[in-house]
């Protein structure tokens, strides 16, 4: 499986990196993308099984991201990993089509719950 | 008189503290004129009801450490944009919860990472509104939530 992992900040795709290993996903190949628009077209060209992305990101949010990538047609499953978990955001996260919304930091027991049906 | 905040500032700097590093944080005095010249500010801005910002302070050799702690890598591995980038992420972290705590809607901004003399410097016009120190592994830290000019 391909995992795209979205994230403005190198040192938290390598965090997310690490914790998808310690939580038992090491076997899959991650990709990478430092913003939205970066990650729209990574998503586009290379059909992730499963999308991680940060909110707040330069150029475009990740809200913007996932909802220009459902309006495109993209059905992948999509999750936020984020610093910032309002109610009214996890009601947009939702509305858009994401599955799930984790709050940084996490653990690798975070990743297990939310992740690991999608990726067994 | 401890302002109303301190406490939920400090329990929300300790829960990030303990999910990312490895060792204990210390409650420290330090007051601001300790900071070290050449100290890095890690600061984001919350914006909503109020306009606030966070801010990171600790001396460059901390910053180092608690990168490579937090990335997992060998003493010296961490460049200096690395470092920025990793102490910008735990201040909108940070950010994160203490936006939480405060609930007055809004946005944070991205994080920024300087090394400025003082937080006039950083953050011109704002007014401190609270102020909390530690020790980590013998280093200074202080982290200060301020108001600033709308």
């Amino acid at each position: 499986m391909k995992i795209l992992i979205c994230d403005d900040s190198k040192a938290m795709r390598m965090i997310v990196k690490r914790t998808l290993r310690q939580a038992g996903f090491g076997d899959h190949e991650v990709l990478e993308a430092e913003d939205g628009a970066e990650g729209l077209a990574v998503a586009s060209a290379e059909q992730p099984d499963l999308i991680l992305s940060d909110w707040n990101m330069p150029n475009m949010s990740g809200i913007e991201f996932l909802k220009a990538f459902r309006a495109a047609g993209g059905a992948t499953n999509f999750g936020f990993v984020t610093s910032e978990s309002s109610v009214e955001m996890r009601s947009e996260a939702n509305g858009a089509g994401a599955l799930f919304l984790i709050t940084k930091p996490f653990t690798a027991d975070t990743f297990q719950k939310e992740l690991g049906s999608l990726l067994s | 008189m401890t302002h109303p905040l301190h406490a939920q500032l400090d329990r929300a700097l300790h829960e990030v503290w303990e999910l990312m590093l490895t060792g204990p944080l210390e409650a420290s005095d330090a007051a601001p004129e300790d900071a070290e010249p050449g100290a890095l500010t890690a600061s984001i801005q919350l914006s909503g009801t109020h306009e606030r910002a966070l801010a990171l302070q600790c001396p460059l050799k901390l910053a180092r450490r608690l990168t490579e702690e937090m990335l997992c890598m060998e003493p010296g591995e961490a460049d200096p944009s690395t470092i920025q980038d990793a102490l910008g992420e735990l201040a909108n972290i940070l950010g994160g919860h203490v936006k939480a705590i405060l609930d007055q809607g809004g946005t944070l901004s991205m994080p920024t990472v300087t090394r400025a003399a003082t937080l006039q410097d950083v953050l011109p016009g704002s007014e401190e509104t609270l102020a909390l120190g530690f020790r980590y592994q013998g280093e200074a830290l202080r982290v200060a939530l301020l108001t600033c000019p709308t």
